[in-house]
């Protein structure tokens, strides 16, 4: 009983174009023209560096390398050393703890503006106030 | 101590003698701290003694006289073409030294946090992790430790005896470090966000990687995002630092300036570097608003 539609202009898409995803690159998108400036940047600056990769990757700089690694793998065991090697770490673990109490008081809680959110959390809070 | 309780103390209600009705106006907690502010006391004096810390030396007369002399040097800035020009020009070598290390650091970090990241593993979805992912999360983790514990500047000396003075031990050196921090805080965020929308992906037989992309990612983009332009700004920073042994850039010049007692050219450097902080601290700010 129906009437078959004549398959005309009226026929719907089966995606209509605001339902496609959007094109990849547009001159309004700001976050295109940012990434193209973040790889300019990038490109720019191994391109103006001049990095000497053929002397880094070259025998001779990994024979270097090679016998520095070497070298690490027998640390120096020598007593007295170990002793002096006691002291310096008493001594930095000293200045990173007076430091930090002298910049937060003792009994200070977390400061007000580090909240407990992370996405609220000032990058220079570090991760400690998540 | 006692008339101050009873001044604070709430008005008698109808049974003055009830304990439960006054009760007692003062910090419980105040022996814990009492003790602990007493031990940090005790921990402070041998602190003081091991850093030698003697502010009194700054203030004896004479001492502060060249310092001051040499910060009255700073100004003015010295802003003639020339000295700006070169300025420009080491300016983008540090940038350029910060850029590319961090992208190589980028591309060391990324592929670790994924391995590390202990979200994205299919086994710990039904009860616990099985053994051999668990290890190698841990050896992946103690590889940042690695990376990051030895300092930028130590692995710049090693490479300048390697490939010799210029800009690429200063680039290697930030890529190892900044590798290790990026790779293990990436991780960090990646295991604090929620993890529902991940596992739900992962739960209906979505690959790890699917569930990064759809799940992990969207949610976190914001503060990765942050940390890397903060760590961007970092590496501006201790490229600086870096040209001091020979790496180049601003701070191989801010060097040799500050052993001639230039206070005017530190000055100049020193206002370059503040409006580097700035852009960085805009850019970021710009990418946390659209991507929050």
């Amino acid at each position: 009983m129906t009437k078959i539609p004549a398959i005309t202009s009226t026929v719907q898409a089966a995606n209509e174009v605001y339902k496609l995803p959007p094109k990849l690159f547009d001159a309004r998108c700001k976050a295109c023209w940012f990434v193209a400036a973040v790889l300019l940047l990038v490109i720019a600056s191994f391109w103006s560096l001049n990095l000497k990769w053929a002397q880094f990757l070259s025998l001779d700089a990994f024979a270097r390398m090679g016998k520095f690694l070497g070298e690490l793998l027998h640390p120096e065991m020598n007593p007295a050393f170990l002793r002096k090697l006691l002291t310096a770490s008493l001594e930095t673990l000293a200045m990173s703890g007076l430091v930090t109490r002298m910049t937060r008081p003792a009994g200070a809680r977390r400061p007000a503006w580090c909240s407990t959110r992370c996405a609220a959390c000032p990058s220079w809070c570090g991760r400690r106030c998540c | 101590m006692s008339n101050a309780t009873v001044a604070n103390a709430p008005p008698p209600g109808p049974g003055p003698s009830n304990p439960l009705l006054r009760p007692a106006v003062r910090d419980p907690a105040w022996a814990g701290r009492v003790f602990w502010a007493l031990a940090g006391l005790v921990v402070l004096w041998p602190t003081l003694v091991l850093t030698e810390f003697k502010p009194w030396v700054l203030l004896e007369p004479g001492s502060m006289k060249p310092a001051l002399r040499f910060l009255g040097d700073f100004f003015p800035p010295r802003v003639d073409a020339q000295f700006l020009a070169m300025v420009a020009r080491e300016t983008w070598r540090t940038v350029a030294i910060a850029t590319a290390g961090l992208t190589l650091a980028l591309v060391l970090a990324v592929p670790l946090a994924l391995l590390s990241v202990r979200v994205l593993s299919l086994s710990a979805l039904a009860g616990r992790m099985a053994f051999l992912p668990s290890v190698v999360r841990q050896c992946v983790r103690w590889i940042l430790m690695v990376l990051r514990s030895v300092p930028e500047l130590v692995w710049a000396l090693v490479f300048v005896r390697v490939v010799g003075l210029g800009p690429t031990s200063g680039v290697l050196a930030i890529a190892l470090t900044y590798g290790g921090m990026l790779g293990k805080v990436y991780g960090d965020i990646l295991e604090s966000g929620e993890a529902h929308a991940t596992n739900s992906l992962m739960r209906n037989g979505s690959g790890r990687l699917q569930a990064f992309f759809y799940g992990l990612l969207p949610q976190n983009a914001a503060e990765l995002t942050s940390y890397t332009v903060y760590r961007w700004e970092c590496a501006i920073r201790s490229s600086a630092v870096l040209g001091f042994v020979g790496a180049g850039g601003l701070g191989q010049q801010m060097d040799s300036s500050m052993k001639m007692f230039n206070g005017a050219e530190v000055a100049t450097m020193l206002i370059v570097f503040m409006l580097l902080v700035w852009l960085a601290d805009r850019v970021s700010a710009w990418l946390r608003k659209g991507l929050a």
